[in-house]
């Protein structure tokens, strides 16, 4: 436990709402405990703020341990920062040294409009996930759990895929701000399970279609997505989605 | 086209498939190219094996307009697939960052695909000038045409445009190549080393191949 | 006992009870079901599941969310596991075992027939749950695996490594989105109920803030689902996510609906200590460490020495003196209560003095690192991640913090509240985990509420009751919503010096240190002055920026404190009513001579419901008898 005492200048994206234009403002947080969270440190210093009669920053944020995906905010242009395979909530201050300059932008893409400041709308997420993302059964229509047998390399991959938290990192690091990397998690966590077969192909036509109405980029196969993933989700996933996007074009009707 | 295949073709996954298929086989077609200027090499006064190449060629008849046309269509797919999904990357993020780092496998060969495409697009317009319309809608004959690469590649200027139009279409494939895999859902970790390997090894090869003849021509020819 | 308090449970035996029940529950014809609206408030497991279950009958659902998307709900965060009596690995699991477990663990203050039937869908659950593609672990056979957890001597855990939470959320929220598309369910995402509008004695919408526009929307309805979560951040500092309030719950109360055993919080022993008075969250770790780390402090008050510059027989490992029995494995409430004892003494460490050491260096010199690391490696990891320090080298700090509210609204057996056509689901509501939660079964709870209770019940409200249709310019959805509105005005209207979470922390800690770990009359006498002061002060004081029409977070804050300032008044006085200790309720009044729990059947084996009596008044008591007819009720102990 150091308990060490550090001072930073905050560049941040200041936006009143969506319809308004957005400018960065500089701020200077001082004699920061480096044992914080990054977000109790905005904390301490929206405190300040409102003392002073200053509209604190907002930003997204629920659980603070990484794994609700509410938060999330490129910090000096890295998605959640440039430690691996965390989210914003779960960096502290000790990774940062004494008169750093941070810049805090949001996730920029046309599909994440800011809706203030460090905040955006990520309801393009649950319109892809309405679209497909699940099997059509009815509570009460379930069969016995174990007469499903699902080998356990195939269950852990799917896993793997299923441990997407939503937190739009890949879609904001994304140079093209693209969603590929959401999408295929999830298509392939279906394709890998015997209970996804069924809706196989047209849960993934249908979420692609959704994604590509919302406005989302293409996939340029930079990976910077799995880079900035705070659960360290692979590209196999966007490989495993094109895999199933050309099947399903070749083999469903219509 | 049945309604099936134009939600494919219109979808971001679809025009993705189409720019590695035709990306693909436009590097297959400079393989041959590149071959066929190789056999600049065997006879570099007299240019017979890359003559006797090219007559070969026109054995084929009214076929090669077909394997033209084929190429220009690939080219043009290519082209118009990359403008919709550049138009379309750049409309998915109106506003930039302020500070944007890059990181993954994004190199700088990934990052600029549409620059160096421009660039290779205007290339080619050039070099189709150069060699395949200089004597009008007709191509020259096999012998014409050799001495016209021996004129335009004298010029120190023009070598040095297809030296860099070399290197610019070693660095275009050295992305596109491995790129392609992916966007057909070739990713598996057996194979992945060895097509980021090849990859770069056959970006290389076509930017050294492609480089080496103006090259040749200062050396030689001047 | 009064009379008000009608539990509804059927009669005939234990576990007939619920068939029995079904089959005189009243229903609705599927082609009727689209003429009622129902309204789900809160979309975690319990809402989730409910909405989509109620939209895939047909009805027309309408689901508020307070987060930006139904998949940040706090059942997100829950880790260890579901269980469920499948009895898959055939070690002589049963319905009646999880029963029976359940009920002991929680001291024996829930209601049988709720739990019996909690225990008897368990398994459905688990169905319900794979079929929707939840990625359980499973064995090299392709059948399911199960774990063995606290409270229990079989393996009926199901788990997805440490995400299980996410992952069934994950089930019920593309359950729920599915209905979305079918446009049978109309998801409204960053609205926060303000208010529940009652109309003739019914529940029949609510007002709600959309919290991007920051306009008062008006929702009507034939029934109200509140799903809205537990109330553990009244403590300020808890495991819970920032949005957990009681706001909905409170409101709700304040309308008719009956506060039940507010008092009763769990609090989990190992987690990672505050480390200054600007943190925000507590973070949970795993009480499987435990098994192997050893509890200490140093025997000298004040002694601020590193750990490893403290000699063995400086070193007092309490619970090993204690309860030589079970040592460091004594359950979550003993083993939190002796950390608060030892820092309450001046002897805790780490620089708030708010920590006690869990040290693995004897596990690690008889097992070898690789051992311990492979028991507890991604523990190790995310305490690292957290404080920077690595766990191998200097003892764990760990401390006691909130994580889980067994109190809530009261519901019969059916889930409905004390106000008709008012549904409750979940950690909000009080039925199943009496005085103590086990572990994995509040994903258990949420799931079985909403899938498999709430499905049937509904449509006996609906069809059993005749009350008029309603719509939203209705005088009683108009005057709650001016009430609503004057209220965030009288917020904005202060302009005091202080900010909200100033004063939230303030009475984090008046509950904490009066009715935390261990309470006293005295101490609870105290905290019922100090909180209504500090609400006096805090609506006198309060600084609140910004105007009601815009995203204004401080505000959203303000409102739910404010509500925090009169719901902890009621949980002290709950507190201080109970004179006996039962799970996560130690009165220090009522322990055995060795200084544990001890249980007063004959005064108070009762469900302590508070009715709202208005502002400004005392609230007034109602006692659910508890009857235990199938269990006998036994003194927990530890030897």
């Amino acid at each position: 436990m150091s308990g060490k005492r550090i001072s930073l200048t905050l560049k941040v994206w200041r936006q009143e709402s969506a319809k308004d234009a957005g400018k960065m403002a500089t701020y200077e947080v001082k004699d920061i405990n480096d044992e914080m969270s990054f977000l109790e440190m905005l904390d301490v210093l929206n405190e300040q703020l409102v003392t002073k009669g200053e509209r604190p920053i907002t930003f997204d944020h629920d659980c603070r341990e990484g794994i609700c995906g509410a938060c999330g905010f490129v910090i000096n242009g890295h998605a959640h920062s440039k430690e691996k395979e965390i989210t914003v909530c779960q960096l502290h201050m000790r990774k940062f040294q004494d008169g750093e300059t941070l810049v805090l932008e949001p996730w920029r893409a046309k599909a994440f409009p800011v809706l203030q400041d460090l905040m955006v709308d990520r309801s393009a997420f649950d319109r892809i996930q309405a679209a497909g993302g699940y099997t059509s059964v009815h509570t009460g229509s379930a069969v016995d759990a174990n007469s499903i047998l699902i080998p356990k390399v195939d269950a852990d991959a799917a896993f793997d895929a299923a441990t997407c938290i939503g937190c739009g990192a890949c879609v904001a690091s994304c140079k093209n701000a693209s969603a590929m990397l959401f999408v295929g998690a999830k298509v392939s966590q279906f394709a890998l399970l015997p209970q996804g077969q069924v809706e196989r192909e047209r849960r993934v036509k249908a979420m692609v279609e959704r994604m590509d109405a919302e406005g989302f980029g293409n996939c340029t196969n930079e990976y910077e997505c799995e880079a900035a993933c705070p659960k360290g989700i692979s590209v196999t996933n966007i490989a495993r989605m094109n895999r199933e996007f050309l099947k399903a074009a070749v083999t469903d009707q219509g | 086209m049945s309604n099936g295949t134009g939600k494919f073709l219109s979808s971001s996954l679809g025009k993705k498939f189409v720019m590695g298929l035709t990306g693909f086989l436009l590097v297959a077609f400079m393989i041959v190219h590149l071959l066929e200027n190789l056999s600049l090499y065997v006879d570099v006064d007299h240019g017979s094996a890359f003559i006797a190449w090219v007559e070969k060629l026109h054995l084929l008849g009214p076929f090669i307009w077909v394997l033209e046309f084929g190429l220009a269509l690939l080219f043009g797919v290519h082209v118009w697939m990359a403008l919709k999904l550049t138009a379309e990357n750049r409309a998915a993020r109106p506003t930039p960052y302020v500070m944007k780092k890059t990181f993954g496998e994004s190199t700088l060969a990934s990052r600029n695909m549409f620059v160096t495409g421009v660039l290779i697009l205007g290339g080619l317009i050039l070099h189709l000038i150069h060699f395949r319309f200089s004597k009008g809608l007709h191509a020259p004959a096999p012998a014409d045409l050799f001495a016209r690469v021996r004129e335009v590649l004298a010029n120190p200027i023009w070598a040095g445009f297809y030296v860099v139009f070399g290197i610019l279409v070693g660095i275009h494939v050295s992305h596109g190549f491995r790129s392609a895999f992916q966007s057909f859902g070739a990713n598996h970790p057996r194979i992945n080393c060895c097509v980021r390997r090849c990859s770069v090894a056959l970006g290389v090869i076509l930017a050294l191949g492609f480089a080496s003849f103006p090259i040749m021509a200062l050396i030689s020819w001047r | 006992m009064s009379k008000i308090l009608d539990s509804k449970v059927p009669d005939g035996p234990l576990a007939d009870k619920w068939d029995l029940h079904k089959a005189g529950l009243k229903l609705v014809a599927p082609n009727n079901r689209r003429k009622y609206n129902i309204l789900v408030v809160g979309t975690g497991l319990a809402g989730a599941s409910a909405a989509a279950s109620l939209a895939e009958m047909n009805y027309n659902v309408t689901a508020l969310c307070i987060s930006d998307s139904p998949r940040r709900a706090h059942s997100i965060a829950a880790q260890g596991g579901i269980n469920a009596a499948k009895n898959y690995p055939n070690d002589n699991d049963s319905v009646f075992r999880l029963f029976y477990d359940t009920i002991k663990g929680g001291d024996f203050r829930a209601r049988e027939a709720n739990v019996y039937r909690l225990a008897q869908v368990s398994s459905s659950i688990i169905d319900q749950c794979v079929a929707q593609g939840v990625p359980f672990a499973r064995e090299y056979g392709g059948v399911l695996a199960n774990r063995t957890f606290g409270g229990a001597q079989v393996s009926r855990t199901f788990y997805a490594r440490g995400q299980t939470g996410q992952q069934l959320l994950l089930g019920a929220y593309s359950a729920m989105m599915r209905q979305v598309a079918r446009g049978k369910v109309d998801l409204r995402a960053r609205r926060e109920m303000m208010d529940l509008v009652v109309v003739d004695g019914i529940a029949r919408g609510v007002i709600a803030r959309n919290l991007v526009t920051g306009e008062l929307e008006r929702y009507a309805a034939d029934a109200v689902l509140l799903c809205t979560g537990g109330y553990g951040n009244v403590f300020y500092l808890s495991t819970n996510a920032m949005a957990c309030n009681v706001t909905a719950a409170y409101r709700a109360h304040k309308r008719g609906a009956f506060m039940a055993n507010p008092c009763f919080t769990q609090i989990h022993p190992t987690c990672i200590p505050v480390s200054g008075d600007y943190q925000s969250k507590l973070t949970l770790m795993s009480e499987s460490l435990r098994n192997d780390g050893r509890v200490w402090v140093p025997k000298k008050v004040g002694d601020k020495r590193p750990a490893k510059d403290i000699p063995e027989n400086e070193r007092d490992y309490y619970l090993e003196r204690k309860y030589p029995s079970f040592g460091n494995m004594v359950p979550r409430d003993v083993a939190s209560r002796n950390a608060k004892m030892a820092c309450d003494e001046g002897r805790g460490v780490g620089s708030s003095g708010l920590a006690v050491y869990l040290d693995f260096e004897d596990a690690i010199k008889r097992d070898g690192q690789p051992a311990i690391e492979a028991r507890y490696g991604n523990l190790f990891h995310m305490y690292e991640k957290i404080t920077g320090e690595n766990p191998y080298k200097a003892p764990m700090r760990i401390y006691p913090a909130v994580h889980y509210t067994m109190g809530g609204l009261w519901v019969d057996y059916n889930l409905e509240s004390t106000v008709p056509g008012l549904f409750v689901l979940g950690e909000a509501n009080f039925s199943d985990h009496g005085a103590n939660r086990l572990g994995a079964s509040a994903l258990m709870q949420g799931l079985a509420d909403g899938y498999f209770v709430v499905p049937y019940t509904i449509p006996a409200h609906l069809v059993g009751r005749s009350y008029r249709k309603v719509s939203t310019a209705d005088d009683e959805f108009r005057q709650a919503e001016t009430q609503v509105k004057e209220r965030i005005d009288r917020l904005l209207a202060v302009g005091g010096s202080r900010t909200v979470d100033s004063f939230h922390r303030e009475l984090g800690l008046i509950m904490w240190d009066n009715c935390g770990m261990a309470r006293n009359r005295k101490g609870l006498e105290e905290a019922l002055e100090k909180i209504p002061a500090l609400r006096k002060a805090f609506w006198a004081d309060v600084k609140v920026l910004g105007a009601g029409a815009n995203i204004n977070t401080e505000l959203e804050k303000a409102g739910r404190v404010a509500d925090f300032l009169e719901f902890g008044e009621l949980m002290c006085r709950d507190a201080l009513v109970r004179e006996e200790s039962c799970g996560g309720h130690f009165r220090e009044e009522s322990q055995t001579e060795e200084g544990e729990a001890k249980r007063d059947d004959e005064k108070y084996c009762y469900v302590a419901a508070w009715e709202h009596a208005g502002d400004g008044k005392a609230p007034v008591m109602h006692k659910e008898d508890l009857v235990f007819e199938n269990v006998k009720l036994t003194q927990r102990s530890y030897k």
